[in-house]
C-alpha cells in the first residue's frame, strides 16, 4: 500500500512547520525520517497519520486522500504510535491491546473470534504474555512501549507511523523493538519512523530522510545521507562516519558544534581528525 | 482473568439492581405515617380510595421513581463528561453543564410564572443547551481541548450560578424554597413532574450507550483515539450535548444536586472496570441508589421539615467516597 505526499503544508495556527512537501512511499519500505528538534519530523509524521489536518496538498493512502475516507477505514490499514501515550493508566496491557480492534468492530456486532485471535497475536509478538494483566500504571517505559506498539499492530495496519519508538527504552529493549519492526518490515509491513539514534538509523533504516527547516533536504539509503557533510548541514554537527569493521555497521560519531564551539576534551584532536570519515 | 470479570460485572449489575429495588421498597414505606410493606403492597395494588392509597400511589411512588430518574441521569451525565474530558473531576454542576439549566429554573421559581412542566423541563435543558454552547465557544482553537474545555467550563459555572444565586436572593422567595433550589431537593414533586422527565432519560440513556465504544477509545487519549478512527470533536460534541440533556431535565425537578455525577461514576468503575458499557449502566444503577436512600433520609431524618436531599446525597456520599479512595489501590 503506497502513501504519498503531495506538496504537504502543515502548520500550527500561524506556525507553518511543513512547507509543500512531496513525498512517495512504497509498500514495504522502512523510511527513517531524521533531523534536528523542531524541524518538523513529528509534524510530518502526525500530517501522514491524518492526526493533523494539511494546510495545503494532500495525503493520499493508496490513492485516496486519507481525509476524504472514512477515518475508521483508514484505521485498518494505517497505525500511528506519537510519542504521547498518555491515556488510561487503569486499563491492562490486554485489554488496551483488545482497543486496537476498534476500526474492525461495530456497534451490533461487538467482538468476534477473529478479534481474540490477533489480540493473541499481537500480544505474542510484542513478548507480552506475562504482562497481559498488569495495569498500565505499572509498567516500565520500554514495557508501555511494546503494550501501545502490541495495541497498533492489533489494528492490522498495512502501514505503520511511529514517533520516536525507541525513545526512553535502554539498549536492550531499544534492539528488541527495532528487531520487531525489522521483522515486521520483511513480512511487508510499511513502516515509518522519525528517530534520533544515528546509529541505529544506519542499522535499521533501508531509506533515510534528512528534514530541515520543514523541508526534504536528503533522501536515500543511509550511505548516502549520514555523510559528515550532509550530518553538518542538517543537525549543524561535526561527525565522524566510518564503517565499523567487527560488524559491517556505518556508525556515525558527532564530536562537534559546525558553529566553532568545541567539547573542552576534544580541542587537541579536533584538527586531525576533521573529514576523517569514511 | 476475562472471565473473572464478566463474572463480577454480572453479580455487581445484579446486586446493584436488588439493592435500588430494596431501598425503593423502604422509601415508599417511610415519612410521616410509618407504613408497613404489606400496607405499601395494598397501597400499589388496590385502587379503593384507602389512605395507604394516597400516601403510596399519589405521594411517595412518584417522589421514588423520580429519585431514580435524577439520580441515574446526573451519574450518567457525570460518566460522560468525564469520559470525553479525561478528568476524574468532571461533574455537570462543576464543569458548568447544568449552570444554565440552573438560571432558567430560578428565573421560573422567581417570576412563578406557569408554563407547564413539559415547557419547564424542555425550557431548562434549553437553559443548558446555551451554557454549553456558551462554554465551547469560550474553548474553541480550531478544535476543543479536553482541557481548554474543562476551564472554560468551571468559570461559566461559577459565573451562572452566582448569577442563579443572585436571582434567588433578590427575590421574595421563602428561604426554604431558595435553599431547595440551590442545594438540590425533590420536595413536593409527583407523577407530573416524573411523566415530564423520564423520557430525556431514557432516550439519553440510550444514546449515552451507543457512544459507549467510543467512549472506551477516547480514554486512551486524543491522538490514539484519533489514529484509531474516532471522529474525536464530533463525539465530544455528542456525548456533551447528551450530558446536558440529561442533567438539564434532572435540574428541571430537582434544583442543582450537586456530587451524585461526581462520585458515582467512579464507585461504579472500581465496581465494574473501565468498559463504558457497563460503567454507563452502573453509574445509572447507583445513581439511582444514592438518590433514593437521600431522598429517604431527608425527608425522614428532621422529622417535621425537610432536609434539602442534596444535603445528605454529599454527607453521605463524600465520607463513602473518601472510604472507597483509602480502598482502592
Amino acid at each position: 500500500m503506497k502513501l504519498r505526499a503531495q506538496e504537504l503544508g502543515l502548520a500550527y495556527g500561524p506556525l507553518e512547520v511543513i512547507n509543500d512537501l512531496s513525498l512517495d512511499i512504497d509498500a514495504a519500505e522502512m523510511v527513517a525520517v531524521i533531523g534536528p528538534n523542531g524541524c518538523g519530523k513529528s509534524t510530518l509524521l502526525r500530517g501522514l497519520g491524518r492526526l493533523l489536518h494539511p494546510r495545503t496538498g494532500v495525503v493520499l493512502l493508496d490513492n485516496r486522500d486519507i481525509h476524504r475516507t472514512s477515518t475508521k477505514k483508514v484505521a485498518r490499514t494505517l497505525a500511528v504510535l506519537t510519542q504521547s501515550s498518555e491515556g488510561a493508566p487503569d486499563l491492562t496491557v490486554e485489554e488496551l491491546v483488545w482497543r486496537g480492534r476498534y476500526p474492525h468492530q461495530t456497534w451490533l456486532q461487538g467482538a468476534t473470534r477473529r478479534d481474540g485471535e490477533v489480540v493473541e497475536r499481537s500480544i505474542e509478538q510484542c513478548d507480552l504474555r506475562d504482562l497481559r494483566g498488569r495495569r498500565l500504571a505499572e509498567l516500565s517505559g520500554g514495557e508501555l512501549q511494546r503494550a501501545w506498539l502490541a495495541m497498533a499492530l492489533a489494528q492490522e495496519p498495512q502501514v505503520l507511523l511511529l514517533d520516536e519508538p525507541t525513545s526512553f527504552l535502554d539498549y536492550y529493549h531499544q534492539l528488541e523493538v527495532m528487531d520487531l519492526l525489522a521483522d515486521l518490515n520483511r513480512c511487508g509491513l510499511t513502516i515509518v519512523m522519525t528517530m534520533h539514534d544515528l546509529n541505529q538509523v544506519a542499522r535499521y533504516g533501508r531509506r533515510v530522510i534528512g528534514l530541515r527547516d520543514g523541508r526534504i533536504f536528503r533522501d536515500g539509503t543511509p550511505a548516502e545521507v549520514l555523510t559528515p557533510e550532509v550530518l553538518r548541514q542538517v543537525f549543524g554537527v561535526d561527525a565522524y562516519v566510518f564503517t565499523d569493521e567487527a560488524t559491517g555497521q556505518l556508525v556515525c560519531l558527532p564530536y562537534a558544534r559546525s558553529d566553532g564551539h568545541v567539547p573542552p576534551n576534544n580541542q587537541s584532536s579536533r584538527k586531525n581528525h576533521t573529514n576523517h570519515g569514511r | 482473568m476475562l472471565f473473572d470479570l464478566t463474572a463480577r460485572r454480572a453479580w455487581m449489575l445484579a446486586g446493584a439492581t436488588l439493592v435500588l429495588l430494596a431501598l425503593m421498597a423502604v422509601g415508599v414505606s417511610l415519612g410521616s405515617e410509618r407504613l408497613s410493606l404489606t400496607e405499601v403492597w395494598d397501597g400499589l395494588t388496590n385502587p379503593a380510595h384507602t389512605s395507604e392509597r394516597v400516601i403510596v400511589w399519589d405521594l411517595r411512588l412518584p417522589r421514588v421513581l423520580l429519585a431514580v430518574v435524577v439520580g441515574a441521569n446526573l451519574a450518567v451525565a457525570g460518566a460522560l463528561l468525564q469520559g470525553v474530558t479525561r478528568n476524574p473531576l468532571a461533574d455537570p454542576h462543576l464543569l458548568g453543564i447544568s449552570a444554565g439549566s440552573g438560571v432558567v429554573g430560578a428565573l421560573l421559581l422567581v417570576r412563578g410564572v406557569d408554563i407547564g412542566l413539559e415547557a419547564k423541563v424542555a425550557l431548562s435543558i434549553l437553559g443548558g443547551l446555551a451554557g454549553g454552547a456558551f462554554i465551547y465557544a469560550m474553548a474553541w482553537r480550531g478544535g476543543v481541548s479536553p482541557t481548554r474545555l474543562t476551564l472554560a467550563g468551571v468559570a461559566v459555572s461559577f459565573l451562572l450560578i452566582s448569577m442563579t444565586t443572585a436571582i434567588l436572593a433578590s427575590s421574595r422567595l421563602f428561604a426554604q424554597q431558595s435553599l431547595n433550589f440551590v442545594g438540590g431537593s425533590l420536595f413536593a414533586r409527583g407523577w407530573d413532574d416524573l411523566r415530564a422527565v423520564w423520557p430525556y432519560t431514557v432516550v439519553g440513556l440510550v444514546l449515552a450507550l451507543g457512544a459507549s465504544a467510543s467512549l472506551n477509545i477516547m480514554a486512551l487519549g486524543e491522538d490514539a483515539a484519533a489514529e484509531l478512527g474516532v471522529r474525536t470533536d464530533w463525539v465530544r460534541a455528542i456525548v456533551v450535548v447528551l450530558a446536558v440533556v440529561l442533567s438539564g431535565a434532572a435540574v428541571s425537578v430537582a434544583g442543582l444536586m450537586g456530587f451524585v455525577g461526581l462520585i458515582i461514576p467512579h464507585v461504579a468503575r472500581a465496581l465494574v472496570g473501565q468498559d463504558y458499557r457497563y460503567v454507563l449502566v452502573a453509574s445509572a444503577l447507583l445513581g439511582a441508589i444514592l438518590l433514593v436512600g437521600s431522598d429517604t433520609l431527608a425527608r425522614n431524618i428532621l422529622g417535621e421539615t425537610e432536609l434539602p436531599a442534596g444535603v445528605v446525597t454529599a454527607g453521605v456520599g463524600a465520607p463513602f467516597f473518601l472510604y472507597l479512595l483509602r480502598q482502592v489501590r
